[in-house]
């Protein structure tokens, strides 16, 4: 069958200026679907077994997650174009794979709460839908990713040459997932109360550092090639600093989110945001290899 | 969305001379997207009236005894502990007394790490002296934001 549809696809190539709509497969999306459920469970599962983030589902300001969920819909649907289940071509198409990202999260959340003992008679409604519901962003996008990661190499689908806004929002997606991750757990809040200053701009040089080799250096699988005739300071000033800002930016707003911005003074507000940029910054220079 | 639509989008990709091949989305799909949808818009529902209805209430704590239970080194009395206010409580200090008349006979206490806004959790507090002997009072005494 895989043969067949090889085939078509090359028969497809072809034809130049053509585009050609495979009729959809039952059998092919609930594969994707298996996919996306072993997407979900892989990425979510250490955030699934965090505490914290079982307490935040009752914690947590409910319009900001509510807001966080919202945003979560867009990125899911800008990021089936580079990812996914099958190739799109209708923004309707990564529409319907985004929202059934959101529901193979949410079943999958519901799942794992449910063998961990997480979810209870007892415990009231906002406490139940709070937990599932900040447990649905990393999980979703977990799903989404499954299919490039998980799928056959052959059938890994990158766009050749992402556009510049489209570098960035792979370095968003992945500075998002990293810190998502880590942003609830005590030990970010804890490091930033021990570093001093200056070990804080030290960590943030290393992030720069590691996020301009991770990319540029390492000679990693996707390692990036710079255009000819694009000096150093050029690509690093318009990927690597561009894309630290971004992380850093990233890292105020899951903060924010978690409400550990409450009450906080401005600068350990931003000792805690430089703190969770080092895993940020980790994350999205792997998205721009992996994805 | 129909399929119809799907077709005018992907006509209009045609003509712009886009040369690769996509997977249209099945009826199976649509129904799996459209349960996605239904858990989004119900969970993001459910929290933004929670939020712009809720009253941020502070906690409204209370302890029931449920029941009392002869244990090997004096008496388990099992607790309730409850939250009937809009917003969750941690570290809650939950203590027992036996009294006789004004006389605090013995004390018990215990704390409860998290409780979550409408919930209960159980506890234990553990005497050396028969609650039964004497009158028996729960109650929570503090508690700290989480």
């Amino acid at each position: 069958m895989k043969a067949v549809m090889r085939a078509s696809a090359m028969d497809a190539a072809n034809r130049v200026g053509e585009l050609t709509v495979q009729q959809p497969k039952t059998r092919t999306f609930l594969v994707g679907l298996g996919r996306a459920f072993g997407g979900a469970l892989i990425f979510a599962l250490p955030i699934l077994m965090t505490m914290e983030m079982w307490q935040f589902g009752f914690v947590m300001e409910p319009l900001r997650m509510a807001l966080l969920l919202a945003v979560t819909v867009p990125l899911l649907v800008r990021l089936s174009r580079f990812e996914g289940f099958r190739k799109t071509a209708a923004l309707s198409d990564d529409i319907a794979d985004a929202l059934v990202a959101i529901a193979v999260a949410a079943v999958t959340v519901v799942a794992v709460l449910g063998f961990l003992g997480e979810l209870e008679p007892g415990m009231g409604l906002r406490e139940l839908i709070g937990k599932v519901a900040v447990q649905i962003v990393p999980a979703s996008i977990g799903a989404m990713l499954a299919q490039n990661q998980l799928g056959g190499g052959k059938d890994a689908r990158r766009q050749p040459e992402p556009t510049y806004g489209g570098e960035l929002f792979l370095m968003v997606v992945g500075a998002l997932f990293l810190s998502f991750s880590v942003a609830p757990t005590e030990e970010v809040v804890l490091i930033a109360y021990r570093l001093s200053a200056t070990q804080e701009l030290m960590l943030a040089g290393f992030s720069i550092a590691l996020m301009h080799g991770f990319v540029y250096g390492f000679e990693f699988g996707g390692t990036e090639r710079p255009a000819p005739g694009e000096g150093f300071l050029s690509v690093f000033a318009r990927y690597t600093v561009a894309g630290y800002a971004l992380v850093f930016l990233v890292s105020l707003a899951i903060l924010w989110t978690f409400g550990r911005t409450d009450g906080v003074s401005l600068e350990e507000i931003l000792s805690t945001a430089l703190v969770l940029s080092f895993p940020g910054a980790i994350g999205a220079a792997a998205a721009r290899l992996i994805l | 969305m129909s399929a119809g639509n799907d077709d005018n989008e992907n006509a209009g990709r045609r003509e712009e001379g886009a040369e690769r091949v996509v997977t249209g989305t099945s009826p199976v799909e649509w129904a799996v997207a459209a349960l996605g949808a239904a858990i989004l818009a119900g969970v993001i529902g459910y929290l933004a009236h929670d939020g712009l209805t809720g009253s941020g209430a502070p906690p409204d704590l209370s302890v029931r005894v449920v029941s009392t239970l002869p244990a090997k080194a004096g008496h388990h009395v099992q607790v309730l502990v409850l939250n009937d206010g809009q917003s969750p409580a941690a570290a809650v200090d939950v203590v027992g007394e036996l009294r006789d008349g004004e006389t605090v006979v013995e004390e018990a206490s215990t704390t409860v790490d998290y409780l979550p806004q409408n919930s209960e959790k159980p506890a234990g507090l553990m005497f050396t002296e028969d609650p039964a002997a004497f009158r028996l009072v729960v109650r929570a005494a503090g508690y700290t934001a989480p």
